[in-house]
């Protein structure tokens, strides 16, 4: 099954959380996420890592943004395109769940 | 370890006069398993072996419920090997004239069904796939690597089928390399890393590598024990675990130029990942098992890149093998 996020996606309104049955772990090469459902590995360099991590850490979308744009000495819109898109992959993989307006 | 006395305590004591351990297992059994280490059993896993009739395997084996996860055949058809999993029963691994295993879900018990033809036939089944995959559910990662120990340290290596890791710990053990394990590595986490256990004393080295050791470096091999498609071997052992220290991912081509090693920096977690055994065996747990091992490995080991050139011997490489990891371990 797809898992459909709209391209466009408001982040001020956004909320990721990680899924039960994915895992991830930083190393110093790579972050690798692990799906438990599909048995598949996935792996994000240093900048996907951080992302991640800011993603799960943060209590919105909005937050992560902010932050992710702050350790880059940018400012958030001109990181925002990247941040969604990550966001939009990784929902469609399963590793993560983006919920808009309190509805997945 | 209270299901696994249980199952131990079922066989008469006559029956589970047979022990040994290999892959991190105490192995109890009902019938002779040569090449296990008579090391002192300590671990908490004990996987208890029962011989059992082939009809009577068969019958047990259920009917509905069960999954094909590997079906190998040579190239005209004839079934090669094949591995059946039934959630409540387990994994029914079968090679035509090697034998057939059943091996319960927590790996603590094996069923088998041994061809009377060939000891060593059943004996690669059972070292390359049955026991390997009871270490495995019982929490043990185990990788498609050759192992020796150096200096009080595992040093293992990774590669594709074919490529020479086999012949390349076997030249290590017949430069004075303690052996670990031929072609599947059983690591838990240890203390400051993962520890190596050593498989069965079993190492299968070419009519061609043989003849490119000297006679002391095949008295090291150990004893003669038969032949497949090539010699056999018994050689003795690490008599426990080992810290692993470094991992050499191989890669053999005409490509290269010569030899060449580089360390992985930071070390890659696909090298660990990528070299998993059983892959079909993809239960929460085992997953769970393959990344904490490999964030153990990665963490504490060192990981190089080793490329052979087609034109190397392994006995060539082995010794440029063992060069570095000398110089590396301080050995």
């Amino acid at each position: 099954m797809t898992r459909k996020l709209p391209a466009d996606f408001s982040i001020p309104t956004a909320h990721v959380s990680i899924p039960a049955h994915v895992v991830y772990r930083e190393f110093a090469a790579e972050t690798v996420i692990l799906n438990l459902e599909t048995g598949r590995y996935h792996g994000l360099n240093a900048t996907g890592g951080g992302m991640l991590e800011l993603l799960d850490r943060c209590d919105s979308v909005a937050e992560a943004l902010t932050a992710f744009a702050g350790r880059y000495g940018k400012e958030p819109v001109e990181v925002e395109e990247d941040l969604r898109a990550f966001c939009t992959r990784l929902h469609e993989r399963g590793l993560i769940d983006v919920t808009l307006n309190g509805s997945r | 370890m209270a299901v696994a006395e249980q199952a131990a305590a079922g066989l008469t004591a006559a029956a589970a006069s047979h022990r040994g351990r290999a892959f991190g297992l105490d192995v109890r059994s009902t019938f002779d398993i040569p090449a296990l280490s008579g090391g002192a059993g300590s671990s908490a896993r004990l996987t208890v072996c029962h011989e059992q009739d082939a009809v009577d395997l068969e019958r047990d084996w259920p009917r509905t419920g069960v999954e094909h996860p590997v079906d190998l055949r040579f190239p005209d058809g004839r079934l090669f090997m094949s591995i059946d999993r039934h959630p409540e029963r387990g994994y029914r691994i079968w090679a035509p004239r090697h034998g057939r295993h059943v091996v319960s879900p927590d790996g603590r018990e094996i069923r088998s069904a041994l061809p009377r033809r060939s000891a060593l036939g059943w004996q690669r089944l059972f070292f390359a796939q049955t026991l390997p995959l009871a270490a495995a559910l019982q929490g043990l990662e185990v990788l498609h690597a050759s192992a020796v120990g150096i200096g009080g340290r595992a040093v293992a290596f990774t590669a594709a089928s074919g490529t020479g890791k086999s012949s390349l710990a076997a030249h290590l053990v017949a430069a004075g390399a303690t052996f670990l394990t031929d072609d599947v590595l059983a690591l838990e986490p240890g203390p400051d890393g993962a520890l190596a256990h050593p498989g069965p004393a079993r190492a299968g080295v070419s009519a061609h590598e043989l003849r490119s050791m000297t006679a002391v470096g095949r008295d090291r091999l150990g004893r003669r024990v038969g032949s497949t498609d090539k010699p056999h071997f018994e050689p003795s052992q690490a008599s426990s675990a080992l810290p692993l220290a470094i991992l050499f991912r191989l890669s053999r081509s005409s490509r290269f130029a010569r030899l060449s090693l580089r360390e992985q920096l930071p070390p890659e977690p696909k090298t660990v990942l990528g070299s998993s055994f059983l892959t079909y065996l993809r239960t929460r747990q085992r997953l769970l098992n393959q990344l904490a091992i490999c964030e153990r490995v990665t963490g504490s080991a060192r990981l190089y890149d080793l490329e052979i050139p087609a034109s190397v011997s392994a006995r060539e490489a082995a010794s440029f093998v063992l060069e570095h990891a000398k110089k590396v371990l301080g050995a």
